[in-house]
């Protein structure tokens, strides 16, 4: 079912009337998994991936649940190999090619729409749950299965969503900005991503095209924003729709396109994603680097998270060789900026003068531009294969 | 219409945007077709 169908917007008002209309809890959470589950069943098409979603979510709820009764403090090497069997699993169900001799995937592959956002709001729900917890079943399935963000996100958390679902709002002013907010959405993606999309450089490489050079420097530059208002167009659909039925969804982009530096940048792009690899993997490995490292490895230590969280980020898009560039490239110039930033720390240390890190107008405009030139370059990895990226970098030459 | 929060301006600036959406929605419009120079 298509966000501009006429069957998701019937759903989507539905849902709004019912949070609006019913004050008991219990109601407006039983409406919502009831549409969020009819949303879902568009996309089920045999019992394999029925089998599979229940079982996860049976997991997730049951680990949650251990947590939530135990008594004693919670060993944090539990959680660690949950997330990271979650994060394996993820990697083997998307790719059934990877490991094939020990995936179960590999000649028995199950899709599952939005299946990476759903096991990532299962590790933040086994993360966020807490000793003490007072945890329901139909609050998690509707968080793990909410059917605006099923599809691409944004990845909420759970304690957040917990406390949205608990209070029941009133029609008010805010509901026309969450109105113009859909409809900037849909706008956004529908009318004018969709139909930029040809002139971007995935579909101008697409088998059967051949364009010129400087079509493809077109495309090549033009990706980026495109990709950006379908994906924040969607988000503002879904973040709309969730403010009209009273929940307050976390914010995926803020003026990515203004970043000062790629550093910037990826704290402005897919910002939800960010913070659960900023909370989950780059602070408990940044602690582990500061207590264990000595002061002048640490500087080192501290930027290699940076390429691990970057290949993870990428890795979680896709398990292609492309992404795995792509993530490293990230990762290696997210490096390169914090050793330059310790290092002019240290110049100004040693100068004795106060390091305040501002930039001259100049040399803002040249951060933008070199990091949407260096992310719209680098994305070409996203496409097909190592060849087939190669073949596209090529003919941007005019080779 | 006051509880509902509505006045005239903005059910115009929605009546705009919905029209414009029904109308221009994954239409490939011909502003937006390109030459391949």
């Amino acid at each position: 079912m298509a966000l501009n169908s006429f069957s998701f917007v019937l759903i989507a008002v539905l849902a709004v009337l019912a949070c609006r209309l019913w004050a008991p809890r219990l109601i407006r959470e039983a409406v919502t998994l009831l549409l969020s589950f009819y949303f879902l069943s568009t996309y089920l098409s045999d019992g394999k991936q029925v089998a599979l979603l229940c079982s996860f979510l049976a997991l997730v709820f049951a680990v949650g649940f251990c947590k939530a009764r135990s008594t004693s403090l919670w060993p944090a090497t539990i959680s660690f190999a949950i997330v990271i069997s979650f994060w394996i699993g993820l990697f083997l169900l998307k790719d059934p090619d990877l490991f094939k001799s020990v995936n179960p995937f590999n000649g028995n592959p199950i899709k599952i729409i939005g299946i990476s956002y759903i096991v990532f709001r299962g590790i933040t729900f086994v993360l966020e749950v807490a000793p003490g917890d007072r945890l329901s079943l139909i609050t998690f399935v509707n968080y793990m299965l909410f059917f605006p963000t099923l599809l691409a996100g944004p990845i909420e958390r759970y304690q957040r969503f917990d406390a949205s679902t608990a209070q029941q709002l009133l029609w008010e002013a805010s509901g026309y900005q969450a109105l113009n907010r859909v409809l900037n959405g849909f706008i956004k993606k529908f009318v004018i991503a969709d139909n930029l999309m040809e002139l971007g450089i995935f579909s101008m490489t697409a088998p059967g095209n051949d364009f010129s050079t400087p079509m493809l420097w077109i495309g090549a530059l033009l990706m980026l924003t495109i990709l950006l208002l379908d994906f924040s167009g969607y988000c503002d659909i879904v973040i709309g729709i969730a403010a009209l039925m009273g929940f307050k969804l976390i914010e995926n982009f803020n003026f990515p396109l203004m970043a000062k530096n790629l550093q910037d940048f990826w704290s402005r792009w897919h910002m939800s994603l960010g913070s659960v690899i900023q909370d989950y993997v780059f602070s408990p490995l940044s602690k582990v680097v500061i207590t264990r490292m000595g002061r002048e490895q640490q500087m080192y230590g501290i930027a290699s998270i940076y390429v691990i969280a970057m290949v993870l980020v990428a890795m979680w898009h896709g398990t292609t060789w492309g992404f795995l560039i792509f993530g490293m490239l990230q990762g290696a110039v997210l490096f390169a900026i914090q050793i330059r930033r310790e290092w002019a720390r240290a110049r100004a240390k040693a100068l004795k003068i106060k390091f305040t890190g501002q930039q001259t107008a100049a040399s803002l405009w040249f951060g933008r531009v070199s990091t949407y030139l260096f992310v719209s370059l680098t994305m070409i990895w996203w496409q097909g294969t190592v060849p087939e990226a190669l073949k596209t970098y090529q003919k941007l030459a005019g080779w | 219409m006051k509880t509902v929060g509505f006045d005239l301006l903005k059910v115009s600036v929605i009546v705009t945007k919905v029209v414009i959406i029904l109308y221009f929605m994954n239409s490939k419009l011909t502003f937006f077709t390109y030459q391949n120079f």
